[in-house]
């Protein structure tokens, strides 16, 4: 399933996207730009914890996308 | 003397005295007005002697917190006001709740079946660092404030590096996957903005 998965209050929010459908990809790049102009980080994950990717360009075909806001030092 | 400096005064300040006498001003004063004190029991209801000092009389006053009445449709708003504070706080907790497991769940998804059992049995994991090749231990049950630390081959912590997500409201299963994920795939980001401090402390 290609999702964007983003850190929130909740959990996690999830903005799917169906490739054959322009318009549903468009709406996932709107929200992806969207979320890296505010400062968040992109991932593109595989499953069981394999080593990903940090991504800075929308990809519709990635897959499974994790972003994760800001850090901050404690 | 005192006689007349309370003579001047009242002469000029009363306008109904007649005379000038210190007797009249303060018979003035609390003749019309205190009912049937005359001049001198009026100072002795004021000031008590004893042939020794004066001394004054102080009314006490206690202040008894007396509950309001309320009337019953006073009592029913109130109880439906509690009871709707009590069912907001219940929904919110339940919330919370769900946050906290979705938030678990994500994290479990992300790790190697190795880190899976290791999570389980320590309550950490052991990743490695992206482009230094380091390895960090990220524990899982100390909260989200200093749970990271960079260990040596033999397991020991060198250093303790506090790093979290900006916003404390978002459960502390998305910290430690973006602490992973940060570490494996952009250390650079995470050792510039980590606040580190050097330890000692042996696993």
């Amino acid at each position: 399933m290609l999702e964007i998965a983003t850190m929130d209050h909740t959990g996690d929010s999830k903005n799917i996207w169906d490739i054959s459908k322009p318009d549903e990809v468009e709406a996932a790049r709107a929200v992806f730009n969207s979320l890296r102009d505010k400062g968040y980080s992109a991932f593109h994950v595989a499953a069981d914890g394999d080593k990903g990717v940090r991504m800075n360009e929308f990809d519709p075909k990635a897959g499974k996308l994790i972003m994760v806001p800001q850090l901050k030092g404690g | 003397m005192v006689i007349n400096v309370w003579d001047s005064w009242a002469s000029t300040i009363s306008t109904t005295s007649t005379t000038s006498s210190l007797l009249n001003t303060w018979y003035t004063w609390t003749g019309p007005n205190l009912g049937t004190s005359t001049t001198t029991s009026t100072w002795s209801h004021w000031v008590g002697t004893d042939n020794q000092r004066i001394y004054v009389h102080q009314p006490r006053v206690i202040n008894k917190y007396v509950p309001p009445i309320l009337t019953p449709e006073q009592i029913a708003s109130e109880k439906k006001m509690r009871d709707e504070r009590e069912r907001r706080y219940a929904a919110e907790r339940a919330a919370r709740k769900i946050a906290v497991e979705r938030a678990q769940e994500l994290l479990m998804m992300h790790l190697t079946p190795e880190q899976r059992e290791c999570i389980k049995k320590n309550n950490f994991i052991v990743v490695e660092g992206g482009k230094s090749k380091s390895m960090y231990r990220i524990w899982t049950q100390k909260g989200v404030h200093g749970n990271v630390e960079k260990i040596d081959a033999k397991g020991n912590a060198i250093e303790n590096w506090c790093v979290q997500l900006r916003d404390s409201l978002i459960p502390d299963g998305d910290h430690i996957l973006a602490q992973k994920l940060m570490l494996e795939l952009d250390e650079d980001h995470i050792t510039k903005v980590a606040n580190k401090t050097l330890t000692r402390r042996v696993a």
